[in-house]
């Protein structure tokens, strides 16, 4: 901590500030949220991680890092930067491996009266019908074509297909679909990885989850009926990305920026997982046109994954699935770049804003959100452990003057693999787990016991971070009862 | 055990260190740990599949992150895990070249104890070093 506190410096009670000075090359300070807690507990590699980012060239205001910001490959995972459309680049190490990896929330009429002498059967179904672990692979059989048309124009391909709702599009993060996504710029070995992928969860922190809504963690009682949420509902979390095809064009890209960074275009970085391009090149454009595929996947993954849910919610309560209310909140990604307006130095600006592990947090008025949220402000889904908790919490106004209208993604964790395995053993936390009333399902124990609960940061703290800094308000806090894990 | 995983290093995801004898060993004992991080028992995984690798690389770490990455590609595009490997290693004027068989088996979630999926290789600190007489190779695998 000492040696923490001779480099950060104090600017509030959840900002603490790293100057320019700290080291050569940085174009702008570093911004670090979090309460004196969460602190204690910060993994040091954030302070190189963040501050090696703000060396990038175009880069805006601050480099920041959430309250949940873990240690990640050149970026930290809560790691937020705008750079210059003109003068910036794009990295994919800004982005993540996992491109949109991201939450969606789904309401149900259901309460948990109704869902506990079904609730085993739930989660089993759950896991049979939504593909987990190594090697899983989703229901749909497509080919080459139909996958880069997919990719092209994300989730309005499933409602065209019966894998959802019209009122699922207008609930998800762009519509579902990131508009020039172009399938010419991807490998043919991303759709080799990617092709079976569709409506599989995944597996390290990737999880599906029923939750429950205690009557007294409603914070907002306005925002959550106009969200549609009530005591003692059930609802349902979870949380995956673009599986190995995201992976693979972001692998395809760094490789690609490695070899015209230096020699083309002269940009030097500390770190070759912040390889970069500038984004108006040629080389730029493709990668983002390529990100935008990887989005648009994603969606639709998330998207066949509702469509399972529903399936097995409307089989086991005999009922249909709009009458038992499965209607999404929201579907957010926290692993993207993407083109943004904001105010720096008292001008609008277009900037491409990277974020990773970090959620766009869009305050109240914002065409970009749905109608049903504008007066509220966009829905920010963070999801915990699977033993403690997750969170629904709406973007601000004041997330739009000071992040870049971004926030805090999850729990962000605290313990490696390794010694969670070491400490945990997967059969007794299950059964430990059980006993606090809540079920999981999981492809392996030794896997189980990676994800223990203390394996994060507490996620109170961390919503408490955003809250008091006020780029995050809290709605609601959801406690888990069945767990679906990879 | 030739390899083990560092804590220190990254604690959302296994960083890996290897050492060996030769580079063909590194690279066998790399592949062994990263296929060791998906499933817990090697030995479940047996060599009814068979596939060739050719790969070409200006450098040592390009030529390793290649055929680590190959495997990950392998898995999930043909639900294949693989634990022998004949690997040779040669040098043009200009590349290294990788040529080899590796055998392995399809996915079973019956029968293979599986555990976190490997989604990438990362080229955060990865290293390949030849010590004395021994060779060091350090990576990060992304779970």
């Amino acid at each position: 901590m000492t040696e923490i506190n001779s480099i950060l410096k104090k600017t509030s009670s959840t900002t603490w500030e790293i100057p320019a000075t700290y080291k050569k090359g940085m174009r702008v300070p570093a911004k670090i949220y979090g309460t004196d807690k969460l602190l204690k507990v910060l993994d040091h590699h954030v302070i190189e991680q963040i501050t090696n980012v703000a060396t990038l060239p175009g880069i805006q205001n601050y480099a920041y890092a959430m309250p949940d910001a873990h240690s990640g490959y050149g970026f930290p995972i809560g790691g937020v930067a705008a750079m210059d459309i003109d003068e910036g680049v794009i990295s994919p190490g800004g982005i993540g491996f996992d491109i949109n990896c991201g939450m969606r929330l789904v309401l149900t009429n259901l309460t948990h009266t109704d869902v506990k002498p079904k609730l085993k059967e739930l989660v089993d179904q759950l896991y049979k019908r939504v593909p987990a672990g190594v090697g899983g692979s989703g229901f749909l059989k497509i080919n080459n074509t139909q996958f880069k048309e997919i990719v092209e124009i994300g989730s309005k391909w499933c409602i065209e297909n019966d894998y959802g709702w019209e009122e699922d599009l207008e609930k998800t993060e762009e519509e579902g679909s990131m508009k020039n996504a172009n399938a010419a710029k991807i490998s043919d070995v991303s759709i080799k990885r990617g092709i079976r992928q569709i409506g599989t969860l995944g597996s390290g922190n990737h999880y599906l989850e029923i939750q429950v809504v205690k009557p007294e963690n409603i914070f907002d009682k306005k925002a959550a009926k106009t969200i549609g949420i009530f005591p003692n509902q059930v609802v349902i979390m979870f949380h995956c990305g673009s599986r190995g095809f995201g992976h693979q064009v972001a692998s395809d890209y760094l490789k690609k920026f490695l070899y015209v960074m230096q020699e083309k275009y002269k940009i030097e970085i500390l770190d070759r997982e912040l390889a970069c391009a500038p984004f108006n090149s040629q080389e730029g454009q493709d990668y983002f046109s390529a990100m935008k595929c990887a989005i648009n996947m994603s969606f639709v993954n998330r998207q066949i994954i509702l469509h399972r849910i529903r399936e097995v919610f409307g089989q086991i309560f005999k009922n249909d699935p709009e009458k038992l209310g499965l209607s999404m909140v929201y579907d957010v990604a926290h692993n993207t770049a993407k083109i943004e307006e904001h105010n720096i130095n008292g001008k609008n600006k277009k900037v491409i804003v990277h974020r990773k592990g970090a959620t766009r947090a869009f305050g109240p008025g914002r065409d970009e959100i749905p109608q049903k949220y504008r007066s509220i402000g966009q829905p920010v889904i963070i999801g915990g452990s699977m033993e403690t908790g997750s969170y629904l919490l709406l973007g601000t106004e004041t997330s739009h003057q000071e992040t870049f209208a971004s926030t805090a993604h999850g729990s962000g964790r605290i313990m490696s693999r390794t010694k969670a395995r070491r400490l945990f053993r997967g059969e007794k936390l299950f059964r430990d787990m059980l006993n606090r009333g809540i079920y999981v399902k999981s492809v392996s124990y030794s896997g189980l016991a990676e994800e223990a609960g203390e394996a994060y940061k507490d996620i109170d703290e961390v919503v408490n971070a955003t809250v008091e800094a006020k780029i995050s308000k809290r709605v609601t806090r959801f406690v888990p009862i069945g767990n679906v894990k990879g | 055990m030739p390899y083990s995983y560092r804590e220190d290093i990254s604690i959302a995801d296994a960083a890996i260190e290897v050492t060996a004898n030769s580079l063909e060993e590194l690279f066998i004992d790399s592949a062994k740990a990263l296929t060791n991080t998906m499933v817990d028992n090697l030995d479940s995984i047996k060599c009814n599949k068979k596939s060739k690798i050719h790969i070409l690389a200006p450098s040592m770490e390009f030529l390793l992150f290649e055929f680590l990455e190959k495997l990950i590609i392998l898995k999930d595009a043909e639900t294949l895990l693989f634990n022998k490997f004949q690997l040779e290693i040669t040098e043009t004027s200009n590349e290294l070249v990788l040529d080899g068989k590796i055998y392995g088996e399809k996915i079973n979630y019956n029968k293979h104890e599986l555990s976190s999926d490997v989604k990438a290789i990362t080229l955060h600190m990865f290293k390949v070093e030849k010590i004395n007489n021994n060779w060091k190779a350090n990576f990060i695998l992304d779970i």
